[in-house]
């Protein structure tokens, strides 16, 4: 029996594609696996181990860098979510309020910025607040992240809620409801799942960033990346792998989390 | 000429194998307007895409001028296809669409610019040839699919239920466009629909089909007076069905009861095994009880309703059956009859057809 | 209806529309409110840094790094001429305009090995079975979340003197000795396309899933090849999403600042780098202002031919 004639495929479409995920995944395939190399030269495979895990681990340069890089990337994705969510509600399902998509554009626009624009821009305004203030501290830091991250949070919120069916608060508010309660008891719950990834998107953005980071920081203000980037200069050490690859790691288990919850269509 | 033998599609395999198509045969002659039709699911739009290459049978032949085709691909095979929602390359104007064809085929461009004009006057759409497709109505989009698909001159046009997104006055006269296109182009049609109305205005033969059997080939004539069966019968126009009880059959005659009443018939029209007996509606007419020849029956009216010319009466019979007669409004033994009056039915013997049940 | 039943109606209208006002008006100022938190902060941390940028580019430059209150236009002639320090003639800026070359070509490359990997991908990918889609979908967009940086990284593990591909191009006799991969323009633009590659993906993706594959039966019902459905019915159909994926990776490969960093090493800069030095060793404020407003309308200029293709033929699927 000849095969049936398919009109979506075309040759050798396939074969590209899995070229495309080949080079996706090779590359981070011998990164992890080198991260478990015994030996001490990279490139050159001497069996598996735990040392470099074990080495980075107990490297006090790093457990400062990603100590640093955990609190920062949680606090600027709580912040820029609970931004987020506020501006989400005030722009979607409402058709009569003008300015919506001129907010929505506001919003987005650190997203059409190059990060090097950005972070020069950043550097030049903070660097004015420092001299102006004589402060310093991680709040310059934090508020770059918050900034960035903002409109990560806000596009799972916003449509999360655009696909919410506004009858189900009607309903509720026609069940004599305060606003209040309807936002506690109804927008809220079925909005949670868009509120979560939008958290998980801006703490692994926050997490990964390295150039605003770079320009930004000051003395011993090192997050994860930056170190990584520092190390780099002087040579590519496979304690950087084991770092890389738990960072990794975590950004999978939070990608899957965030792809699970979204699943639950509202 | 265009042979189906013994045509079968089976999707899946093993215990969820699902049979779209069994055992399909039939003979689709040069220039004939041929109609597929049936209810949803019966097959009908496989069969279709088989013709136009889109599936391949899992059993079976499909001949075109004696080269079994089956095995080849749409774009090799000289039939072109009219789709259900048109299908029109949404980002070409009118003429662009026309000419997809004609530029596949590697024409020369002279040709191609001449067979556009000839198509665009055949389907009156001269004066929109540059108009994006976006820009058009339904029934305009629907010529331009027409003109798209006759422009290569293929030996066989497809129709896959062109007309089901059209309003009803707009579809009347796409009917009759249609007919028009098929008589000027001399082009063999193969229309696949699920409407027995828009079948019999138009078609030169019709195979019914139902759960992926063909049940009848025939023209629209033949198909009402002489269903092959019960579902044939049952799905082209409107029919009572009364039980059939055969007495006695000896030589040329057969003695029946049907619903109650004693007849004598020509043996020959009585099918084999079990059968029913096919009253059209329009064929009863009111008459006193206790007539000759035919079939007479008599029973409590239950219903009268009003439907303009006719009058749909609902008569129920001492068995319990209930037969819907169709009378014109111009009968004077309508006159005075009411919901519980009692009725008598004729059906002339001509107006009787026995089929398999 | 009388005349007499329809009066107090009429009577009633006008209040009523006011109340409606009122609550519109009430409910606009909600949402405001709303908005404000995020508005501000992205006003004072994203668009007056960039008013300062503007103002730092046409300042004059203190030698000590930062700048000195004085307008000046030398740090915009600095972007594509140098003064000879003795003469005080232009002469073009040799240096930095190799750089802002090798940028855009390198983009552009990047912006080209995306598309010519990407599209097919995406076209894979939108055509799967309903049930493995997201799948597909997600093995594209993990390595995308996962840190920029490390991917760099890792890519580079690849490409060194003694590193997998060298290992078997040796092993295969293709080569005799090892590729000098590493610390390129090859490396920069590998490791781009490997960084971006998701960013065409994505957008492709979407425009594949809106495709209707009735029309593609339709120009093979018309005797087209494969070859010609796809440039001629598929191609022009997803064109939306293709300019997008373009955008999405032509952006972020011209002012990319970390792979030329980690795969070029110190000599083959792109603007991004370029920037950082004016902040660093260069101490050159206004200059690195300046370039970095080069930047963007370097992207700006990009923008237009995008816009005008996409309005030019935008066809609503019909």
């Amino acid at each position: 029996m000849a095969r049936r004639f398919d009109p979506q495929t075309l040759p050798g479409f396939g074969a590209i594609a899995a070229l495309a995920f080949a080079l996706l995944y090779l590359p981070l395939i011998v990164l992890v696996t080198y991260s478990f190399n015994a030996g001490d030269l990279i490139g050159r495979w001497e069996g598996l181990s735990w040392r470099w895990y074990a080495q980075a681990l107990s490297n006090a340069a790093i457990q400062d860098a990603a100590l640093r890089s955990l609190v920062l990337a949680l606090v600027a994705a709580a912040l820029s979510t609970a931004l987020a969510v506020l501006a989400a509600l005030a722009t979607t399902r409402a058709d009569q309020f003008r300015p919506r998509h001129a907010i929505a554009a506001v919003i987005n626009q650190p997203l059409v910025v190059p990060e090097i624009v950005m972070a020069v821009a950043l550097l030049l305004l903070f660097s004015m607040l420092r001299q102006a203030t004589g402060l310093s501290g991680m709040g310059y830091l934090l508020a770059a992240h918050v900034t960035f991250c903002i409109p990560f949070a806000y596009l799972p919120v916003r449509a999360r809620l655009e696909g919410m069916d506004a009858n189900l608060e009607r309903a509720a508010a026609d069940l004599y409801a305060s606003p209040l309660t309807v936002f506690r008891r109804i927008t809220l719950p079925l909005l949670a799942p868009g509120i979560l990834a939008g958290f998980m998107l801006a703490f692994v953005i926050s997490l990964d960033n390295v150039v605003i980071s770079q320009f930004i920081k000051t003395a011993g203000q090192e997050t994860l990346p930056t170190y990584m980037l520092g190390q780099l200069r002087r040579g590519i050490s496979a304690e950087i792998y084991a770092v890389s690859t738990m960072l990794v790691g975590l950004s999978l288990l939070i990608l899957t989390l965030s792809f699970l919850v979204n699943r639950t269509r509202p | 000429m265009i042979q189906l033998h013994s045509v079968s599609k089976i999707y899946g395999a093993g215990a969820g194998a699902v049979t779209a198509l069994s055992d399909v045969s039939l003979t689709i002659a040069e220039n004939e307007f041929f109609t597929l039709l049936g209810p949803s699911g019966c097959g009908k739009t496989t069969l279709l895409r088989m013709l136009a290459g889109f599936e391949v049978p899992s059993r079976g032949a499909i001949v075109l001028d004696g080269r079994d085709i089956a095995d080849l691909p749409p774009n090799r095979r000289p039939i072109n296809t009219v789709f259900q929602n048109y299908a029109l390359f949404p980002h070409m104007t009118v003429a662009q669409n026309i000419a997809f064809g004609l530029q596949s085929l590697g024409r020369p461009r002279a040709a191609i610019k001449a067979r556009v004009a000839e198509m665009l006057a055949l389907v009156a759409m001269e004066h929109l040839a540059d108009r994006k497709i976006a820009a058009m109505s339904g029934g305009q989009q629907q010529r331009v699919a027409l003109a798209r698909a006759l422009a290569p001159a293929p030996r066989i046009l497809l129709l896959d239920e062109p007309l089901s997104a059209l309003d009803l006055k707009l579809r009347r006269q796409m009917q009759i466009e249609l007919k028009r296109l098929q008589a000027e182009t001399g082009i063999t049609f193969v229309f696949v629909t699920h409407d027995q109305e828009e079948a019999l205005t138009m078609s030169d033969r019709i195979a019914v089909m139902g759960a992926g059997l063909l049940h009848q080939v025939a023209s629209p004539r033949d198909l009402y007076d002489r269903p092959a069966n019960r579902f044939v019968a049952g799905f082209i126009g409107e029919g009572n069905f009364l039980p059939v009880h055969v007495r006695s059959r000896d030589g040329a005659l057969a003695r029946v009861t049907i619903a109650g009443a004693d007849l004598t018939l020509p043996a020959e029209t009585l099918p084999a095994g079990e059968m029913q007996a096919l009253v059209r509606p329009e064929r009863i007419v009111l008459a006193p009880a206790g007539g000759t020849g035919g079939l007479h029956l008599s029973g409590v009216v239950e219903n009268l309703v009003y439907i303009g010319t006719d009058t749909h009466l609902h008569l129920r019979l001492p068995d319990g059956a209930q037969i819907t007669a169709r009378i014109g409004n111009g009968d004077p033994h309508l006159q005075g009859l009411a919901p519980g009056a009692r009725a008598a039915l004729a059906v002339p013997s001509d107006a009787l057809r026995l089929v398999p049940a | 209806m009388s005349l007499a039943d329809a009066r107090p109606a009429d009577l009633a209208a006008p209040p009523a529309r006011q109340a409606e006002a009122r609550k519109s008006r009430r409910e606009a100022r909600t949402r405001w409110w709303l908005a404000t938190p995020a508005l501000l902060t992205i006003a004072a941390l994203s668009l007056l840094p960039l008013c300062i940028v503007i103002l730092y580019s046409v300042l004059e430059r203190d030698s000590y790094g930062g700048i000195l209150w004085a307008l000046s236009g030398e740090a915009w002639i600095e972007v594509f001429f140098q003064r000879d320090i003795f003469e005080g003639t232009l002469a073009p800026a040799g240096a930095h305009l190799a750089i802002l070359w090798r940028s855009i070509r390198l983009a552009l490359i990047t912006t080209g090995l995306t598309l010519l990997i990407g599209v097919p991908t995406a076209y894979f990918i939108g055509t799967r079975p309903a049930h493995t889609r997201n799948l597909w979908l997600f093995a594209i967009t993990v390595p995308f979340w996962t840190s920029l940086l490390i991917r760099i990284i890792a890519i580079g593990e690849l490409i060194r003197r003694d590193g997998l591909v060298n290992a078997a191009l040796l092993q295969m006799g293709l080569i005799d000795e090892p590729l000098q991969m590493l610390f390129t323009d090859f490396a920069i633009g590998l490791g781009m396309t490997y960084v971006y590659l998701p960013l065409m993906v994505l957008p492709v993706y979407a425009a594949v899933q809106r495709l209707d594959p009735r029309l593609m039966e339709a120009a093979y019902d018309l005797y087209a090849s494969r070859a010609r459905t796809f440039w001629r019915v598929i191609l022009p159909l997803i064109r939306p999403g293709v300019i997008a994926g373009s955008l999405l990776v032509f952006i972020p490969s011209l002012g990319d600042y970390v792979t030329p960093r980690v795969l070029g090493g110190g000599s083959n800069l792109m603007i991004g780098n370029l920037i950082e030095l004016q902040f660093g060793q260069g101490r050159n404020w206004p200059l690195g202002a300046a370039l970095a407003l080069t930047l963007m309308i370097l992207i700006g200029l990009a923008l237009i031919p995008c816009a005008r293709l996409l309005r030019g033929k935008a066809a609503p699927h019909g």
